[in-house]
């Protein structure tokens, strides 16, 4: 009889944090919809008087600016790892010599790279791409009085984020390449096709569902993420424009600023709540979509990625 | 019926002319493609070199001690570079710039004063020159001027800096501890009921939401930690402070549930069913097939899952960054604030002099935690390499 107690606890137990797990995430997000809902007026999106202000007076910031910004970096990030992750990918599936000693090491790197602290690219990004390269160009300008490029900027922060995203991009897209059938990459080579054309007319679009999930999937993880922007290029308040060269509003940084160094945490609130959602909601949406890309791919694919 | 019309065969040259050109193209995507990889792979190295090289300094106890030197006297100020009175002045280029002569040398006398006194008061202390920086002042307690006895303190700003490293790392040690105590059993009983208990229908829907938690942002997990976690639980416990490490640790532990159950998922539902049939036919209870058979075969994939959430929890930053307090304490409690090596980082990387010491001390944190989190990866990847080989084996 008590060889039998563990077998009544066991499925219980673990089934009872299972599903506790599960109603963690859908009571979290039903409860800041819950939250934000009665905030969610057309102000809250475009200012008050449908204006946007980007003043530091938390009552007339609104989602606008935020979104702006967010969608500026993340698509400047995108310009930078898509084209890298995936050439970097269809090298390590395709072009390298297989068994190849720089393909491996480059495997090995990207792998390391994966594993490396969101803050240890912000140190990177401060320290190379603020300091070394933007205070190069400084230099090289001759411009020291005020620095125009040796400054956190928006170019530098999403080139930081392209490169804490790139291990993304390159893993989903080399999964991709390799799950393409080999019959049709033996047909198309037997048709007389060169190599380039293998790639451009029958492994790309092939692989194409996979590699969007790689790029959502690398999307969502650096809309949500604060930690490198925070030295590299996040401000609370701009003067409104988005230039390479500048500081940026964001969504996340907003978040962070908002819950625990807010001036008048009452008078925010209405604005952290929106924010808040708004970021849920996003990496919902993008979460949602490489599922559905996923389920999309081809079978072989979708047991891999 | 129409005569198909005939298409003209190509010379000979035409043909060969357009597959020269298609091969030069071919050329040149090739090498282009694999000038983008070495230009990643080389990104990588940068990250890594950069890194070490900014804590080098650090790492062999050669910090330059930049603006606390050696006093320029202002009349002098004129025989001085200007890179070298900029650091010495603690200013930033553009900062530099805008001074006019007269008030770089005012500025400079400020300085030489602040520099005497601060001589002065180590003189008191019985040694000529204290360098912060040195490896035994980083790691061994200290007796610091106003404090009786050696204490292990982190104290970046002031008159004199000390930078030690021991209350940083006790810090990250209760949190990172922490979370894998909560963490971990979650995970891997999710998983046990994911992959061995739950029917079919149910685990395609439970999966994938459990691992919706990796898709909720950081500082969304930092904000509810914030708002309901640290309330509850100075309500419920009453403790003295309501931003602490155990705070930070619980929501940590949160947000690497889905990293290690995604993995200890697929670790035990690679076991295969047989044997679970084969022990249940022994007349081994569920119970006992699971603790005998499922787990002890899926050991090496669960503690691959267990080193990456351990990975995961050392490097975090955004959540512990909001609700641990942000003291760097050392005290046994595990109810007190706690500063953590990533969260020191994010706060004190914009307020350090480029190239002074307390810029160095931050890069030789960073370099330790990479180093740290590069291994336990390392570590983890090994392991499920080595399972895979053994599994292709035993396939084959």
């Amino acid at each position: 009889m008590i060889r039998r107690i563990p077998d009544w606890i066991f499925p219980r137990l673990t089934g009872a944090v299972a599903w506790a797990l599960a109603g963690l995430v859908l009571s979290l997000i039903l409860g800041i919809s819950w939250m934000a809902w009665p905030h969610l007026s057309w102000a809250a999106w475009v200012g008050p008087g449908g204006r946007a202000s980007n003043s530091l007076d938390p009552r007339s910031v609104c989602l606008a600016p935020l979104l702006i910004g967010t969608a500026a970096r993340t698509f400047l990030m995108s310009l930078a790892v898509i084209p890298m992750g995936i050439l970097t990918a269809v090298y390590l599936a395709e072009y390298a010599p297989s068994g190849s000693r720089m393909a491996r090491t480059l495997r090995w790197l990207v792998q390391v790279l994966a594993g490396v602290p969101s803050v240890i690219f912000g140190l990177f990004g401060l320290g190379f791409f603020v300091g070394v390269v933007g205070g190069g160009l400084d230099r090289w300008n001759g411009d020291l009085a005020s620095p125009v490029w040796g400054r956190p900027a928006l170019l530098w922060a999403s080139l930081t984020m392209a490169l804490m995203t790139v291990p993304v991009v390159v893993v989903a897209t080399e999964e991709a390449l390799r799950s393409v059938p080999r019959d049709l990459r033996v047909a198309a080579i037997a048709l007389g096709a060169t190599r380039l054309q293998v790639l451009m007319r029958i492994l790309l679009p092939n692989a194409l569902p996979g590699i969007a999930t790689g790029v959502i999937l690398a999307i969502g993880r650096a809309s949500g993420e604060v930690v490198p922007l925070l030295f590299t290029g996040a401000a609370v308040a701009t003067q409104g424009s988005v230039a390479l060269n500048e500081r940026f509003m964001d969504l996340a940084y907003q978040v962070f600023v908002l819950s625990t160094q807010s001036p008048d945490p009452q008078a925010s609130r209405p604005l952290l709540l929106t924010s808040v959602w708004a970021l849920v909601f996003l990496s919902l949406l993008l979460n949602a979509g490489a599922a559905i890309l996923r389920s999309r791919a081809t079978p072989a694919a979708r047991d891999r990625l | 019926m129409n005569p198909v019309p005939k298409k003209p065969i190509p010379r000979f040259s035409e043909s060969l002319t357009r597959r020269r050109r298609s091969a030069w193209m071919d050329v040149w995507a090739a090498r282009g493609i694999a000038l983008v990889a070495a230009g990643v792979g080389l990104a990588t190295v940068l990250v890594f070199l950069f890194i070490c090289i900014e804590a080098w300094p650090a790492l062999v106890g050669q910090v330059s001690d930049g603006p606390m030197t050696t006093a320029i006297s202002p009349d002098q100020l004129d025989r001085v570079p200007d890179e070298a009175l900029q650091r010495y002045l603690g200013m930033s280029p553009s900062e530099f710039a805008s001074k006019t002569r007269e008030q770089l040398r005012l500025l400079a006398e400020v300085r030489a004063e602040t520099l005497a006194e601060e001589r002065g008061e180590e003189q008191g202390q019985g040694g000529d020159s204290i360098r912060p920086t040195d490896w035994r002042r980083l790691i061994l307690p200290w007796a610091w001027k106003g404090y009786e006895n050696p204490v292990y303190l982190w104290q970046p700003s002031g008159a004199g800096p000390c930078f030690n490293l021991i209350p940083l790392w006790w810090g990250t040690l209760k949190v990172t501890g922490i979370a894998l105590l909560v963490g971990v059993p979650l995970a891997i009983a999710a998983a046990l009921y994911v992959s061995q208990v739950a029917s079919a229908r149910w685990r395609v829907w439970l999966k994938p939401v459990i691992e919706l938690i990796a898709g909720v942002p950081t500082v969304v997990m930092g904000f509810l930690a914030l708002g309901i976690l640290a309330p509850v639980f100075q309500r419920v416990v009453g403790v003295p402070f309501l931003l602490n490490g155990m705070v930070a640790g619980v929501a940590v532990g949160v947000a690497i549930v889905p990293v290690v159950f995604s993995l200890a998922e697929d670790a035990l539902s690679t076991v295969p069913r047989e044997w679970v049939r084969a022990a249940l036919a022994l007349g081994a209870t569920p119970w006992e097939a699971v603790y005998r058979v499922v787990l002890p075969a899926a050991a090496p994939g669960v503690s691959a899952a267990v080193l990456l959430g351990a990975a995961q929890a050392l490097g975090e930053t955004m959540i512990v960054m909001m609700v641990s307090g942000n003291a760097p304490t050392l005290g046994w409690s595990l109810w007190d604030p706690v500063r953590t090596v990533p969260v020191t980082l994010a706060i004190e990387l914009g307020e350090a002099a480029r190239g002074g010491p307390h810029y160095r001390v931050l890069f030789l944190l960073g370099f330790l935690l990479l180093v740290l989190s590069v291994v336990l990866q390392g570590l983890a990847r090994g392991i499920r390499t080595r399972q895979a080989r053994l599994r292709g084996e035993a396939m084959a």
